[in-house]
């Protein structure tokens, strides 16, 4: 088993080394039965669910804020946000996904994480018209593997500089 | 009935008018004998005695009269006139006597009145009588002086004689006018008598005469009415004795077309003997057939009583085993519970998977986190990555196992639920089931009892059959006695019959009899035509009864033939009779 790893860690390096092409990482999650992917650079932590302290005067899909290791970080849900129908959550499958956008911390409720998925740029089709729920400049792109297809999102994207500039505020003001 | 009951009430009618004449004619009879009783008492007792006391105060009266002129004679002797003055006491006496017998009897009003006139009157000249007789004796007196005296004293009485006879004759001339009121006074009270005396008979006699013609009046009628009353009854009796006659002259045809009935019924009872004996025979047949039954019918009894008495057995056994099943049914469920206990365990086993869950999911949430780090760490991260990775394969893997294993275990404990509750129900089940065979196994053994009664009820039945039937075929040997006896009784009958001809022959002579007492003519010949016929219809029958006997013959058995000659014999003594009828 152990010689399988080491195995498999030096073919990855291998990998990378011949062909020269660069792989993005993928943070593959669940909302609404449908798989999202956002970069795995933009994650700084996965946790299960805690405890989410409710703020008054937010719009709805701002959830409230945890406290992670002494540090205070805002949650939004990420259903609400992109205007789907809100779920139920459910400890052992619902996480929050803390991800850092321009130096903002933010957590953000997803149905459940799936996977860490490598891509290829050839895997990635960035100007697709496709239809879905979600406004289109949230997506940058749809990744197929084997049979199923993952939208890309832009997280940045999905989070107006004056929304984030308010949910920045937001825990200096509560504190 | 109803021509009886008329004479009945007609008979009733007679006597009661009769009884009703008889009473009111001695009633008549009774009152005019006391009304002519009184008229003869009041006759003999009242009026004839007053007429005799009258007339003998009449004669007293008239020789009083005469006494007093004898007494007024002057030269009469003094001797003489003494035997006169006898005589007027005599006289007296009568006189007093008929009064006095008289003037308590009953007096009628003209009577009386006349009576009372004559008392005056006679009172009157009763005075003027005593004062005459009175001087008169003193007339006596002084002719008896003047015997003793001297001539010239002698002259001077004789001149007062003289003057006291003058006084006399004077008073005597004066009563005689009363005595004549008194005479005539008398003479009417006997007149009166008299009439009263004939208006008594008269009455007496008109009362005898109308009580003569009412008695006549009465009787007559009463002879009418009896008379009549007689002649109806004697008509109804008259009637009902023909219309007996007509009966009996029918009842004597339908004797003898009954004798002619018996005698067939006599041949058909001989028939039916012979029949009988047959039937007999078959019967006794019969009843030995029905002893082998019954033998049978003890043996088969036997056999079900030994057989009853095995299944009360069994069913004891039976019973035994089923408390025995239901101890295992009881261990049963015991067991079942321990099935739950399993479950409980499966329960546990469940509740651990679940800690696997949260495992596994923390160690999926390592594994990104520590992609994460490695994709921090670059290019010296990419190996660990790669571990990473690995490690969330495996947690993903174990995550699958654990969900398998959950499912699993809902599955078994599903299952066992499932098993848990199919023993429970089975057992229950079970449990009515052997309730239920407990009662039926109950019930067998009840039944058994019963049947064991039942069989050994059955033997002694049995038993008393078997004697029943012994009784049975000693009655058939008495029947058989019975149907031969009935067979010569039948002979018997036949000869009854011919006896009841020749009776129904005597019949027709008293019918005719009866006819001529009844009445003459006519009606004698109606009747002598009917008995013509009768006796014609009677030698029909005889001839008849004659056939029958021969028919009667041919059909009647062997064993029989000496009774038949004997009949043969009793033949021609009913062709004589027939002759008889014949001469009538």
């Amino acid at each position: 088993m152990k010689n399988d790893l080491q195995m498999q860690v030096a073919l990855g390096r291998e990998e990378l080394n011949k062909n020269g092409a660069k792989k993005n990482k993928y943070l593959i999650f669940d909302l609404a039965e449908e798989k999202y992917g956002i970069p795995l650079f933009s994650v700084k932590e996965v946790i299960g669910l805690v405890s989410i302290v409710s703020v008054p005067h937010v719009p709805p899909f701002f959830k409230g804020i945890i406290n992670l290791r002494g540090k205070i970080i805002s949650v939004i849900d990420l259903r609400l946000k992109l205007s789907l129908p809100s779920g139920q959550y459910l400890p052992k499958k619902t996480c929050i996904i803390i991800t850092e956008i321009d130096g903002f911390t933010l957590g953000v409720v997803v149905d459940d994480v799936i996977e860490v998925a490598n891509y290829d740029t050839a895997q990635i089709e960035n100007n697709l018209d496709i239809q879905s729920k979600i406004a289109k400049e949230f997506i940058t792109g749809v990744a197929k593997k084997d049979k199923g297809l993952t939208l890309l999102l832009n997280i940045g994207q999905t989070l107006n500089i004056d929304e984030l500039k308010l949910l920045k505020e937001q825990p200096t003001s509560a504190s | 009935m109803s021509t009886k009951m008329k004479i009945d009430k007609k008979i009733i009618i007679l006597s009661a008018a009769l009884i009703a004449f008889l009473v009111i004619t001695s009633l008549i009879a009774f009152f005019a004998i006391q009304k002519v009783t009184n008229i003869t008492y009041h006759i003999t007792k009242v009026l004839m005695p007053s007429e005799r006391y009258l007339s003998v105060i009449d004669k007293g009266q008239i020789s009083l009269k005469e006494v007093e002129r004898s007494l007024l004679l002057r030269r009469l002797d003094a001797n003489i006139r003494k035997t006169i003055y006898d005589r007027r006491e005599e006289i007296s006496k009568h006189i007093d006597q008929a009064w006095k017998a008289y003037e308590p009897l009953e007096q009628s009003a003209d009577e009386a009145i006349e009576w009372k006139q004559f008392i005056g009157k006679w009172n009157t000249w009763k005075e003027h009588h005593e004062k005459v007789v009175t001087l008169i004796k003193q007339k006596d007196e002084k002719l008896a002086q003047m015997k003793l005296l001297s001539e010239v004293e002698a002259l001077k009485l004789k001149s007062e004689i003289d003057k006291l006879d003058d006084k006399a004759f004077n008073l005597s001339m004066e009563g005689m006018k009363y005595f004549a009121i008194a005479e005539t006074s008398l003479e009417e009270l006997l007149k009166i008598q008299g009439k009263n005396t004939k208006i008594a008979e008269d009455s007496s006699n008109t009362t005898s005469n109308s009580v003569y013609w009412l008695i006549f009046i009465f009787s007559i009628s009463a002879i009418i009415t009896s008379i009549f009353i007689s002649i109806s009854i004697i008509r109804s009796i008259v009637q009902a004795l023909a219309t007996s006659i007509t009966s009996l002259s029918d009842c004597s045809t339908q004797v003898g077309s009954a004798s002619q009935e018996v005698s067939s019924g006599s041949q058909q009872v001989s028939q039916a003997s012979s029949e009988q004996a047959s039937s007999i025979e078959e019967t006794s047949a019969a009843l030995e057939e029905m002893n082998g039954q019954i033998n049978n019918n003890l043996e088969n009894a036997k056999s079900a009583l030994e057989l009853s008495e095995k299944v009360v057995g069994i069913s004891e056994e039976a019973k035994a085993a089923m408390e025995q099943l239901q101890r295992a049914m009881h261990e049963i469920l015991k067991s079942n519970e321990k099935i739950e206990q399993l479950v409980k365990v499966i329960d546990n086993i469940g509740e651990k998977t679940e800690i696997m869950d949260e495992i596994v999911f923390q160690t999926k949430l390592l594994s990104f986190n520590a992609s994460v780090e490695a994709e921090r760490a670059g290019e010296h991260g990419r190996g660990f990555a790669v571990v990473a990775q690995e490690v969330g394969n495996l947690a993903q893997m174990s995550g699958k196992a654990a969900q398998e294993i959950a499912q699993i275990v809902k599955d078994s404990i599903r299952q066992a639920e499932a098993v848990s509750n199919e023993n429970k129900s089975k057992v229950d089940e079970g449990y009515k089931l052997v309730e239920e065979t407990s009662r039926v196994l109950q019930e067998i053994g009840k039944k058994a009892q019963i049947v064991q009664k039942a069989a050994s009820q059955v033997l002694t039945a049995s038993n008393e059959q078997a004697s029943g039937i012994r009784q049975i075929n000693s009655a058939v040997e008495q029947l058989d006695k019975a149907i031969q006896e009935n067979a010569s009784t039948s002979e018997e009958t036949a000869s009854a019959a011919e006896e009841l001809n020749s009776q129904v022959d005597t019949l027709k002579q008293v019918v005719v009899d009866l006819s001529s007492l009844i009445s003459k003519g006519d009606s004698i010949e109606r009747q002598a035509a009917s008995i013509t016929k009768q006796v014609h219809l009677n030698t029909q029958v005889a001839a008849k009864l004659k056939l029958n006997k021969h028919e009667h013959n041919n059909v009647i058995p062997l064993k029989r033939l000496v009774v038949v000659a004997k009949e043969e014999e009793g033949a021609p003594k009913q062709g004589k009779a027939s002759g008889d009828w014949e001469s009538l």
